[in-house]
């Protein structure tokens, strides 16, 4: 595939967006049909701190060490090295604007912004620092844009109480649908807002931009979650990720994949081998995708900072998704589940059985997998 | 598929009666030094059993593990040991372990159902199947792999009873020497029933002890017997625990009475402090001290993959025992804050820093002891009270005064201020919660939760 040379590259996280809601933001679903939009990828967990962690180095949590929301600061940045840090090396100017310093490894940048949630005009502020890049020769910028995040957090969290068997808000699927879709046109603006200043500023042809969620969000589908975090059922583990690369093709690629795939795929862009001290990404680049029919399996890890069994010191749910099936084992309270994503996408029946020829070879893969990446549980290989 | 383990410790064996001692005849154990690497030089972070496994199982100093000897607490449940990182890696655990390990949080439902055993048995006695027997049979016929074993043996510990076969002035001059002979052949028939191409075998101590016979012009044998002890141990463990306070009372002023005795022999044969606190030393002495008879123990690795014919002497210790075994069978430690470090880099000829060794002595049960902490050095031998700085200190420059007879505490201030900053460092300037993380850490990211309306 030809990738055209030094094009600036931005990098836009929709925190908490759901995959099913694209089609309900004008420009963003305009935007997927110019791009190379991946339909199926999931995020390796569902909340912040770790799946941006896993994005930025191309590994899972429990590999790069942020494996859990006290874990935050645990990056282990001499073994595993992030997406500015590459881009950096190969001359690129980076920077970035977050809600938090834990969200990201804190290396590599130029420019390291941390923004106020309260006070922020996303447009005008990230307006402003385009136009600031834009006179840079090539440059790398990530945005992280939370404001759903922080409207609905704050919204539910103000109306509800914290008590996972509180059912209210698990009865309200409605009003919770309504509340998040409110959230949808102010965040169309916003992707609208940063396309706009990228061609008035005139670097709109030799820019390469990638938008992504980092997990999805609840809107009430299983007791006991009311944002994310807590499971990993596929209301919060689907994301979407959409490459607008300037004189390419379109196209929608239906392969499952995983967020880990996103640092191989800027290196692919950018021709450079992942090799040396980027060797131990794990993920994939999305363009090999692009031409085949293969599926990747992808674990997905969580510890939630609330719900039936919070664990916000160490990750306690694992997942398994492949074949359009999905294998989960939570070491607290050592339970499995088993769910036919094509009959059953809403994961409502639990058909996990032991004796299941299918079930054991998943089971094997996530031990595997589990053991690949230092992850200490009860279950052992049968 | 990972190499099978058999962790072999043995109570209260000496580094100086394991290996070169030309007084002993001990062919297995030099057949296996020949076989392996041997560290002659490891010390123990305590001086008794409970804390010493606390720190051999976790790669932590013992005080920071939950277990308290003096009041047999449990291990912290959110500590990770050797047995919970090992089961993620499928190992079938099988042990032969003292009945006090059952309490303590430490170890894990061994498939063997016979694994807790009373106190005080020793390898050949036993109604039925001895504990030798039981030991090779649950190797050679139950043992699923990879397993791994683990087997601590009493035999060396009081009330010491050498099997008649080696109760003879042949096999040594004390009963220490004499109970060391029969290990070691009982080893021989160990090392037998072993693949070592398939298994690893680790050989070590939880701690030393003292030998309470001195040899003049004639040889002072201070030992209790074994056969009245092991008598009064069993009266004892009968007695209702509502006289339990009468029972320890009873034991207290029969030690006293014991210890007047000895002193009044011991006296009149000059002795620097050293041999006279070994010659005393007893289940209720109350002034505890850490002199290297009772912390430095042997460290055997053979079998699987280790370098042959090697002695290495540079200091390590019983906290490196976990990360070498995890090292050399592949098994990935998580937890970056264990303590130990592994050794493997010293066995496959690779240089590794020498650390200092942090050491402490176990509280008593029933009285309150008086405790020590200290720091050993390849150099140095320091300890002082536990509680306070100024008291009792003890420093002994160990390469040219081995034997610990000359207290230098005195004319050599600027050690100690060295030794006790070291100890400082380890013992004081740890805080609990770093296990996890640090206070701070911790704070920054509730912070930033709340920040973010999650808390």
């Amino acid at each position: 595939m030809d990738f055209p040379k030094d094009f600036n590259i931005v990098l836009i996280n929709i925190d908490g967006f759901r995959r099913d809601k694209i089609e309900l933001c004008s420009t963003l679903n305009e935007l997927k049909e110019q791009s190379y939009y991946f339909s199926n990828i999931c995020t390796v967990a569902p909340y912040t701190f770790a799946s941006l962690h896993s994005v930025f180095s191309g590994t899972y949590p429990s590999k790069n060490g942020v494996n859990a929301y006290y874990n935050s600061l645990k990056f282990k940045k001499n073994e595993f090295k992030t997406i500015p840090e590459l881009l950096k090396k190969v001359g690129y100017y980076t920077s970035c604007d977050v809600i938090s310093k834990l969200v990201i490894p804190n290396i590599g940048f130029d420019d390291w912004n941390v923004f106020d949630e309260n006070t922020i005009d996303f447009n005008s502020r990230h307006k402003n620092m385009i136009t600031r890049l834009s006179k840079k020769d090539k440059f790398f910028l990530f945005l992280h844009y939370t404001d759903t995040h922080k409207h609905l957090v704050r919204e539910i969290v103000s109306k509800y109480k914290q008590d996972s068997n509180d059912d209210e808000y698990f009865k309200s699927q409605k009003e919770n649908t309504k509340r998040f879709d409110s959230l949808l046109p102010s965040c169309d603006e916003y992707i609208s807002t940063i396309i706009q200043t990228l061609k008035d500023t005139g670097i709109y042809d030799k820019t390469i931009i990638i938008f992504f969620s980092d997990h999805g969000t609840s809107i009430g589908e299983k007791k006991g979650e009311k944002f994310y975090g807590v499971y990993v059922y596929d209301y919060t583990a689907n994301v979407f990720c959409i490459i607008k690369i300037p004189n390419h093709k379109p196209k929608i690629i239906k392969n499952q994949c995983s967020t880990i795939d996103i640092f191989p795929t800027i290196a692919e862009i950018i021709q450079h081998p992942l090799e040396n001290e980027f060797s131990n990404v794990q993920g994939e680049s999305l363009f090999s995708l692009i031409d085949n029919s293969e599926n990747r399996d992808v674990f997905i890890e969580t510890g939630g900072l609330y719900g039936p069994w919070p664990s916000p010191k160490k990750h306690n749910i694992f997942c398994i998704r492949s074949n359009n099936k999905k294998l989960i084992y939570n070491d607290i309270p050592e339970s499995w589940e088993f769910y036919d994503l094509l009959n059953d996408s809403s994961e409502q029946e639990n058909i996990y059985h032991e004796s299941s020829d299918e079930i054991k070879l998943m089971k094997n893969k996530l031990i595997t997998h589990m053991k690949e990446n230092n992850i200490h549980t009860k279950i052992t290989l049968n | 598929m990972k190499p099978n383990v058999l962790l072999l410790i043995i109570d209260s064996f000496r580094t100086d009666k394991f290996y070169g001692d030309k007084n002993i005849s001990t062919p297995n154990i030099d057949y296996l030094v020949n076989q392996g690497t041997y560290f002659s030089q490891t010390i123990s972070a305590a001086d008794a059993t409970l804390l010493s496994w606390s720190s051999i199982f976790t790669g932590l100093y013992p005080f920071k593990t939950g277990i308290r000897s003096s009041s047999f607490n449990k291990l912290n449940s959110d500590i990770s040991t050797l047995f919970k990182i090992f089961k993620t890696y499928d190992y079938n655990f099988y042990g032969y372990v003292p009945k006090i390990g059952d309490i303590i949080g430490l170890y894990p439902d061994f498939i063997n159902d016979d694994s807790f055993y009373e106190p005080y048995k020793n390898l050949f006695e036993g109604n039925g199947k001895s504990l030798s027997n039981k030991i090779f049979e649950t190797l050679q016929n139950e043992a699923k792999e990879p397993w791994f074993f683990f087997v601590h043996l009493y035999d060396l510990h009081d009330p010491m009873i050498v099997p008649k076969s080696f109760n003879d002035a042949k096999f040594g001059t004390t009963t220490y020497e004499k109970q060391v002979t029969a290990i070691d052949n009982w080893i021989g028939q160990l090392t037998k029933k072993i693949d070592f191409k398939n298994t690893l075998l680790v050989l070590t101590a939880d701690h030393g002890k003292y030998i309470k016979t001195l040899t003049t012009d004639k040889v002072h044998n201070f030992e209790s017997n074994p056969q009245i002890q092991r008598a009064l141990s069993k009266i004892g463990s009968n007695i209702p625990k509502i006289l339990n306070p009468l029972k320890d009372k009873v034991f207290l002023s029969m030690e006293s009475m014991s210890q007047k005795k000895k002193m009044n022999v011991i006296e009149k044969l000059h002795l620097n402090e050293h041999e006279k606190i070994s010659l005393l030393s007893g289940r209720a002495n109350i002034d505890h001290y850490l002199y290297d008879d009772k912390v430095r123990i042997p460290l055997l690795f053979a079998g699987y993959s280790i370098t042959k014919n090697k002695i290495i002497s540079q200091q390590t210790r019983s906290i490196d025992i976990f990360p070498t075994i995890s090292e050399i069978t592949g098994v990935v430690l998580q937890d970056d804050h264990i303590d130990g470090q592994s050794l493997k880099p010293l066995i496959i000829d690779k240089l590794l820093e020498e650390k200092p060794a942090y050491i402490e002595s176990n509280p008593l049960v029933m009285v309150d002891s008086n405790d020590v902490i200290g720091i050993r050095t390849s150099f140095y031998k320091y300890f002082r009270d536990v509680d306070d700085s100024r008291k009792r200190i003890h420093l002994y420059d160990l390469k040219n005064d081995s034997k610990e007879t000359k207290n230098l505490a005195n004319s050599m201030p600027e050690i100690v201020k060295k030794m006790e900053s070291i100890l400082q460092e380890i013992r004081f300037n740890w805080n609990p919660s770093k296990i996890e993380s640090n206070n701070e850490e911790t704070k920054l990211i509730e912070d930033e939760l709340k920040k973010l309306g999650y808390m």
